[in-house]
């Protein structure tokens, strides 16, 4: 019956093709949007827990200022932080007195500094960073050429260069053993640094120059303040509980001020999630609107298609056709529009998410769930808002259809 | 056998004061075989009968067995059924569906029974050769002229082999050579030993009854069978033929000043259609 009822709905929708195809395209609009969007969240959230991930799970981060948690988020299922942009007081002393602590394998901190790096004429804005010898290291970046400081090296007054800064100094030339002036100073070139690929968390790593942390004290009239200080646990399934003796290890330098923020890779990794889930979520419901509107057309059809076929429907009850046959009859052709319309929508997807990964940076992914959900969604819709229309077609006096005109 | 039972239906429209008395206490028994043809004037309760008979409708009232089972209160669910195996119904509008070929449009009845798509254009196929329409099988419905149209809806009707065919006026939209037709067909498969029930305006097609029902405010006011009937028939095309003259002569009046024309026509039919009644009176 049900191959009969799909013939039926065939035969209609093919007797009325511009109307069938108009309201075929609210729904192709509506399921396209929200499986867009749906993918294109997942797939930057995934590019960014990546990141994250590829700094490695094992680190504490310390940062200056206190978490706090902006309410009104709550509702959406997010836990939603931010630091208050405040002074650092990171101190050399915080960092040697957390370097020491138990399960601490690696400790280093990042001062920043605000300047600019000039070689000839040629001047560009860019980042200081003063930091450790580890900082490769806790950071997971690479040199392309020459070498970081430490070692026999004579540290004071070289420079690393961030591939882009290097770029744009020195074009094709090779930079190592150059000089470049920062902030008035003379500095020799002595590598360079891999360039980042993708999304950049925070800063823009991609335009910095990092000088040793003796250096940049100096430049600082003789003060560290680290913007961050990084930990590298040695047993990642107790960095929870290192996280909280490092917290109150600089509480007490601090005197029990917390001034501070101390975060481990896995809630890094949790709040991003849930600020994706948010944004995700809260354009997915901005694009379903659209399918809501798709959807509303798609019964609004079915409503004129009943009333155009009442006669119709008095016949196929008058030689025999129950009410569940005329209902199912009317709801099948409510679904085939749905159906398909979800079908091209999902396909029209695939193409655009496929151009955004060709155009973009952004990476969407279409998992089988979000297409799954997809064809979930236009089946409900069919159903929610097909069935008010099959159910009049259905009650129908089969006295009174005859008669209608 | 007798196919239909009816007892003391009754069938009232409406409610208080606004209410009809669509049917008032009918009853009547078909036996297989027969060709009735119910006949009375515009709101006599024809169609209100055919309709219970049809089991479209339900009585407020009465019995109904049709093959001696009680199907008067049925469920709809259980009527449809009923219908889909034991009636075939032939509408005054033909009620094809026009985006559906012919054989579609009379292989329908056997899509709601369940039967195979190739069983059921095999048989709607075979049914629209015996009517003669079978060249036309693939065409839709307004490629077909009226008589054509009929005969696919009485194909339509006769698909499910039926216990009884209900036609409601089914050459009321026919030109007289496609009526001839038309009631050829129903003749020749009322010969084949199909029941018919007929409702008609038409007294020339009471000819082709076994048996002439007349209705008047929901009451069986009449009924003609053999020498009787013959004699009606004869009364009334009589009637019928002095109506015709009536208009013929008040013609040529009514051309002379065609301004009066509209006032005089109908003053000129009164009287004669008045003395119709009185005849008819007279009979009873």
């Amino acid at each position: 019956m049900i191959v009969q009822h799909l013939k039926m709905a065939r035969n209609s929708l093919k007797s009325n093709r511009v109307r069938t195809f108009l309201t075929l395209l609210g729904i192709i609009i509506g399921v396209t949007s929200v499986t867009t969007i749906i993918g294109l969240g997942e797939g930057v959230k995934r590019q960014v827990n990546q990141q994250i991930n590829d700094l490695g799970n094992d680190l504490i981060t310390i940062v200056p200022g206190r978490e706090t948690t902006v309410s009104g988020f709550d509702s959406l299922g997010g836990n939603f932080s931010t630091t208050s942009g405040t002074t650092s007081r990171l101190s050399e002393a915080d960092l040697a007195s957390v370097a020491t602590l138990g399960n601490i394998s690696k400790a280093g901190g990042i001062m920043q500094l605000d300047g600019s790096v000039a070689r000839g004429d040629k001047k560009q804005n860019t980042k200081v960073l003063a930091v450790g010898e580890n900082y490769l290291d806790l950071t997971k970046q690479k040199l392309s050429s020459g070498q970081f400081f430490g070692g026999d090296l004579e540290n004071n007054d070289t420079v690393v260069l961030s591939a882009n800064t290097a770029a744009s100094l020195f074009g094709t030339e090779d930079p190592i053993g150059s000089s470049v002036k920062i902030r008035g100073t003379n500095f020799i070139v002595i590598g360079v640094l891999d360039p980042q690929k993708g999304f950049n968390l925070g800063q823009p790593i991609n335009d910095m120059v990092i000088i040793p942390l003796p250096t940049g004290k100096e430049l600082n009239q003789g003060v560290v303040q680290f913007q961050q200080i990084t930990l590298k646990v040695a047993n990642v399934n107790k960095s929870e509980s290192t996280a909280k003796s490092v917290k109150s290890a600089i509480l007490k330098n601090h005197n029990d001020e917390e001034d501070f923020t101390v975060t481990t890779q896995e809630q890094l990794v949790g709040a991003t999630d849930n600020v994706f889930k948010i944004l995700t979520g809260f354009t997915a419901a901005v694009a379903s609107i659209s399918l809501l509107v798709g959807g509303i057309g798609v019964m609004n059809i079915m409503l004129v298609t009943v009333t155009e076929r009442t006669r119709e429907i008095g016949v196929r009850k008058a030689v025999g056709a129950t009410k569940l046959q005329i209902l199912m009859q009317f709801l099948v052709e409510a679904l085939v529009i749905t159906l398909l319309g979800g079908a091209v929508g999902i396909i029209t997807s695939i193409i655009v998410s496929y151009v955004i990964r060709a155009q973009t940076a952004v990476k969407p992914v279409l998992d089988p769930w979000i297409i799954l959900l997809a064809a979930g969604v236009s089946l409900g819709v069919g159903i929610v808002f097909g069935t008010w229309p099959a159910i009049r077609a259905a009650r129908k006096d089969p006295i009174e259809a005859l008669r209608h005109d | 056998m007798n196919v239909i039972e009816l007892d003391s239906i009754s069938r009232t429209f409406g409610l208080g004061n606004g209410a009809t008395n669509a049917l008032r206490g009918v009853s009547l028994t078909v036996p297989k075989g027969e060709f009735l043809v119910i006949m009375g004037p515009s709101g006599s309760g024809k169609s209100s009968l055919l309709n219970i008979i049809g089991l479209l409708d339900q009585p407020d009232d009465g019995e109904y067995k049709l093959n001696g089972r009680d199907v008067a209160f049925l469920s709809q669910r259980r009527r449809a059924k009923i219908r889909r195996n034991h009636i075939g119904f032939i509408f005054q509008n033909f009620n094809l569906i026009g985006r559906m070929t012919v054989l579609e449009n009379v292989s329908l009845p056997l899509l709601y029974k369940g039967v195979s798509t190739l069983k059921r254009y095999e048989r709607a196929s075979e049914i629209l050769q015996y009517l003669g329409i079978q060249e036309r099988e693939y065409y839709l419905p307004n490629q077909l002229s009226g008589g054509q149209l009929q005969r696919a809806a009485i194909a339509r009707a006769m698909v499910n082999r039926p216990s009884i065919v209900l036609a409601d006026e089914p050459t009321g939209n026919l030109d007289t050579k496609a009526t001839k037709l038309i009631m050829a067909a129903l003749k020749e498969i009322h010969e084949a030993g199909n029941t018919i029930i007929m409702v008609t305006h038409n007294p020339d097609l009471a000819a082709y009854g076994d048996r002439v029902i007349k209705m008047l405010d929901g009451k069986i006011e009449e009924v003609l069978t053999g020498a009787s009937l013959k004699k009606e028939l004869t009364a009334q095309r009589k009637e019928a033929a002095e109506v015709v003259e009536a208009a013929k002569t008040s013609k040529p009046k009514a051309q002379k000043s065609p301004k009066k024309a509209s006032r005089k026509k109908p003053t000129a039919r009164t009287p004669k259609k008045t003395t119709a009644q009185k005849n008819k009176g007279a009979k009873k």
